[in-house]
């Protein structure tokens, strides 16, 4: 039997729903002042204020983020460009070698410094890949990922269900048993900003009552 | 709870430090300060964290019916053991069977079934009373059926259309 909220949600909420435009909280954001008690104007106003200074905080921070990242490429690159220099005029050579003169590391630095500016270039074509994958959607990151295949939920989260067994094969279970707990009852409600929330980037997560 | 990161346990401390200087606050408690400002804030989680619970617990049955969870076999049987809010919730999920799924499922649901508007939830336990008044703005006066049809989504013409809303995004 198809109940009326299934078809609700069937009409409204595809799997890749988005809820912030979505119909139900378009609805709660158009009465929003409706839902409060009574025209609270300067209520309204406070609130867009804090939500604009919340989201121009976002906003910077990320800006900021994005801002420092080629920074810290660029120090990686100055970082890889130093330590080659160093690594080949060092006095000392190598295991076995004989000891390097002042004179021969003064007349080698040249040749250090450019194979060194060689090395950081080839650094400097490996920044943009991080930075890029930050923000861009093909990231592995970005992906559907299922519960099952989250190691720390595998490791930590479905001990209930785990069983002690001496080889690592899985014993698969035919009964299983759905325990839908009440409001604010989870185990401990301290880990309502818990990992459970962020365990992978995504990831579906069970959070009802919210 | 001693398991709990500190970050998270200070987080905590201070929002149950901001609820606690609302006036006429009620069962205002470090036990219920989250989830209170977080329904507080935005009642209306409360209908999407069922909505997500909801897409989850289907999308978890049809990979255990695909065969690839690895902790259960293809053909285990799925039963659901509710209590209060999660009662309502096994509920919905025997009715509507989602693609038949729930087929053979069995459900128990515990405290639970009552009218949302003779709900009464606050409790240090659950919520304070500050976010018990907001949920109740929301899902008994504004949206109480049947004078609403927004949980119904059937009927054009009402009061809350659905699609007259998507049709309006840009």
């Amino acid at each position: 039997m198809q109940s009326i909220y299934g078809a609700y949600i069937e009409r409204c909420l595809p799997c890749d729903f988005d809820p912030g435009r979505s119909a139900f909280s378009l609805y709660c954001n158009q009465n929003r002042t409706k839902l409060e008690s009574g025209p609270k104007t300067t209520d309204v106003a406070q609130d867009l204020a804090v939500r604009l200074m919340d989201e121009a905080s976002k906003l910077m921070r990320g800006l900021t983020f994005v801002g420092l990242d080629p920074i810290r490429g660029a120090a990686d690159v100055l970082n890889k460009f130093t330590d080659e220099v160093s690594e080949r005029n060092r006095t000392e050579g190598e295991a076995g070698s004989k000891r390097r003169t002042i004179t021969r590391l003064t007349a080698d630095l040249p040749g250090g410094m450019f194979a060194a500016v060689f090395k950081a270039t080839d650094r400097l074509l490996d920044i943009p890949s991080p930075s890029a994958d930050d923000v861009s959607f093909d990231d592995e990151s970005y992906a559907e990922v299922s519960d099952a295949t989250v190691e720390q939920n595998n490791r930590f989260w479905y001990t209930l269900i785990r069983e002690l067994r001496t080889a690592n094969d899985l014993h698969r279970h035919r009964h299983v048993i759905i325990l839908l707990h009440g409001l604010n009852e989870v185990p401990s409600p301290s880990t309502f900003h818990g990992p459970t929330a962020y365990a992978a980037p995504s990831a579906r997560q069970s959070c009802f009552p919210p | 709870m001693n398991r709990v990161c500190p970050e998270w346990a200070l987080q905590q401390q201070n929002i149950f430090q901001r609820r606690s200087l609302l006036g006429g606050n009620d069962s205002s408690h470090r036990f219920n300060a989250v989830m209170s400002e977080r329904l507080d804030t935005r009642p209306e989680r409360f209908s999407w964290g069922t909505v997500q619970t909801y897409l989850d617990l289907v999308d978890l049955v049809r990979e255990i019916r695909s065969g690839h969870h690895p902790h259960f076999a293809a053909d285990a049987r799925v039963d659901l053991l509710g209590y209060s809010a999660g009662g309502y919730f096994t509920l919905l999920l025997l009715m509507d069977n989602r693609g038949d799924l729930f087929r053979e499922s069995r459900g128990v649901a515990f405290a639970s079934g009552i009218p949302i508007r003779d709900l009464d939830l606050v409790s240090p336990l659950i919520l304070d009373l500050t976010a018990e008044v907001a949920l109740m703005k929301l899902f008994v006066k504004n949206i109480d059926p049947p004078q609403s049809e927004i949980l119904h989504g059937i009927g054009r013409g009402s009061r809350f259309d659905p699609d007259q809303v998507h049709q309006s995004l840009p």
